[in-house]
């Protein structure tokens, strides 16, 4: 036996270090759902889907930056607010397929009393949860616009000075983390609904078109006024995109009404988790 | 001696359906057996406590605290398996376990730590990082214990922790949880809807009746402090329990085939023989001392193995 041999101890201990409040389980149950999410320390077939997605959202980036580096000067390439079109079918499945992971399980598997008897209560667990959802939709809301404004500043097409770079760099995080907290809050309501991780994830696909087709029917044809557009889930965030950026937007409702409207959906969604998880806690 | 954990009157509606009435007790430090039948309410009472539910009337208190109250400065001092073992498949049990020291304020370093240490402890050294979906129910079970104590709670709850176990794994699970209540050190209040399993790893005991706290007491206590004659029928035990009621006896028959009578009584055994004859009945044994608290009270047994 070598001299530095030692006779390990492994039977349990009773516990004297520190105990942590409320914000480090917080954190910590932020982190693990973001990690959870994404598949990332979990087995591979739970990685490839996200991936995917990811990939999807960032693919017309890519391809965007390749035509800047042959485009000449003066070409008319797409605006920030305009690029959304690309990757708004890779939001909704993303949106689809994170929300309800996040939290569905907890309920399905019997987990969430248990976080509800950790340093966690309803309000917490639902502040975690909205947190880490915004977190992992700002990947495909915000990311790949802003590998495209990346490029255009390097290949000439960007916003002339700093002060203004500054400021589109603003716009452009601003719209990615607003469309990530709409979709985000929205669809972790209604995945509050089911324990299903399918029937979450139809309710928020069907939820966004058949809102977005009635209230289309409702305008158009049958001439409804200009502030319905303001219940379309579907269009009204991406509206209040282009008013961040000054464009020209479809609906024809002033700014603040947008904004307004899009805060009153977050907090209905917001308020539904909070009564939701309490009813749940008291289970 | 300090109790853990107290109930002073207290009282529990869901809507219109009154789910516990005018519960009292005092849970000490050691093992307590809540024995109840389903539906009795001892999962409400399990809520109370962790003060996640708030009693319609009533005081409770635990670790000195109102549980309501508290909020997680208690909570991450309790302890709690709940009846549910579906956990997530994919995870490993070290993994969750670890987590949930997390949630409890355990530093990453300590809960990684502690999770080995705890699962060694429950049986699962082997096993810790295989992932939960491929473990029996028993080892889910011990998953399940093993993050009720991961953080060194100061009480801790186990709701029907042999739920869906075969009568070996029961046994197993009896053990382990009489064992970290006696060597362990910890104060285990165990939930069940079974008296056998109440009586084998508890000190005390309180029963809840139709949300009512029928008895409790230390088990010894409940027991009586001599030991009853037991009396073993092939057939007849309640006419027997009559004859000697009706000769000054305090007899007690809970089904046709057993029945207890207090065994210091003056010519007690002479008039349980003289009965036997009257009836005609066959006698299987007679023995002091043999009594179970299922013998006492009307209560189900554990199914026979």
């Amino acid at each position: 036996m070598s001299a530095q041999a030692q006779i390990a101890d492994r039977r349990f201990q009773h516990y004297e270090g520190r105990r942590l409040g409320v914000a480090y389980s917080f954190w910590t149950l932020v982190v693990h759902s973001i990690l959870w999410v994404l598949g990332l320390k979990r087995s591979a077939r739970y990685k490839i889907v996200p991936i995917i997605v990811i990939a999807i959202a960032y693919l017309p980036s890519l391809v965007l930056i390749v035509v800047v580096t042959v485009a000449p000067p003066g070409t008319q390439l797409p605006g920030y607010p305009d690029f959304y079109q690309f990757i708004t079918a890779a939001i909704y499945i993303f949106v689809a397929l994170t929300a309800p992971e996040l939290i569905c399980p907890d309920r399905r598997h019997g987990t969430l009393r248990m976080y509800m008897t950790s340093n966690l209560g309803p309000t917490t667990y639902v502040a975690a949860k909205l947190v880490a959802v915004w977190a992992v939709l700002a990947i495909v809301t915000t990311g790949p616009v802003l590998i495209e404004f990346a490029g255009y500043s390097l290949f000439g097409h960007g916003p002339a000075g700093l002060v203004k770079s500054l400021e589109t760099l603003g716009e452009v995080v601003g719209s990615g983390l607003m469309l990530a907290v709409f979709f985000g809050s929205v669809a972790l309501a209604v995945s509050s609904l089911t324990d299903r991780n399918a029937f979450a994830a139809a309710g928020i696909i069907l939820g966004f078109l058949l809102t977005g087709a009635a209230l289309g029917i409702l305008q158009g044809p049958l001439k409804a006024p200009d502030w319905v557009a303001l219940l379309n889930v579907n269009q009204l965030p991406f509206q209040l995109v282009f008013r961040f950026y000054q464009s020209f937007s479809t609906i024809n409702v002033p700014t603040w009404q947008m904004a307004a409207a899009a805060a009153a959906w977050v907090l209905a969604a917001i308020g539904l988790l909070v009564v939701r998880y309490r009813a749940e806690g008291r289970r | 001696m300090a109790a853990i954990a107290s109930a002073d009157h207290v009282q529990r509606k869901y809507g219109h359906v009154l789910a516990l009435s005018d519960v009292t007790f005092e849970l000490q430090k050691g093992v307590t057996g809540l024995l109840g039948a389903n539906g009795a309410g001892k999962t409400t009472l399990i809520s109370l406590l962790l003060g996640v539910l708030r009693p319609d009337a009533g005081k409770l208190e635990v670790l000195g605290m109102d549980p309501l109250k508290a909020g997680y400065k208690l909570r991450q001092r309790i302890g709690y398996a709940p009846e549910d073992d579906r956990f997530p498949p994919d995870v490993k049990a070290s993994e969750l376990v670890r987590h949930f020291a997390e949630m409890r304020g355990i530093p990453h370093r300590s809960a990684v730590v502690r999770a080995s240490e705890v699962l060694f402890e429950v049986g699962l050294g082997e096993e810790r990082f295989r992932p939960i979906g491929t473990m029996s129910t028993g080892q889910r079970q011990r998953v399940k214990l093993a993050q009720a104590l991961v953080h060194d709670p100061e009480l801790v709850l186990l709701d029907e922790p042999t739920n869906g176990l075969d009568p070996i794994q029961r046994d197993d699970m009896l053990a382990l949880v009489r064992r970290i209540g006696t060597d362990l050190g910890f104060t285990v209040l165990i939930s069940s809807h079974l008296l056998g399993e109440v009586e084998q790893v508890s000190d005390y005991v309180v029963m809840l009746e139709g949300g009512k706290v029928a008895r409790s007491g230390s088990v010894k206590s409940l027991l009586g402090g001599e030991t009853p004659l037991v009396v073993e029928v092939v057939q007849g035990a309640r006419r027997l329990a009559g004859v000697l009621a009706s000769k000054g006896f305090a007899a007690t028959a809970k089904d046709d085939l057993r029945l207890t009578v207090p065994a210091s009584t003056d010519g007690v055994h002479d008039a349980v023989m003289a009965g036997v004859v009257e009836l005609d009945l066959e006698l299987r044994r007679m023995e002091q001392g043999a009594a179970t608290l299922g013998d006492l009270f009307d209560l189900d047994e554990a199914p026979a193995r």
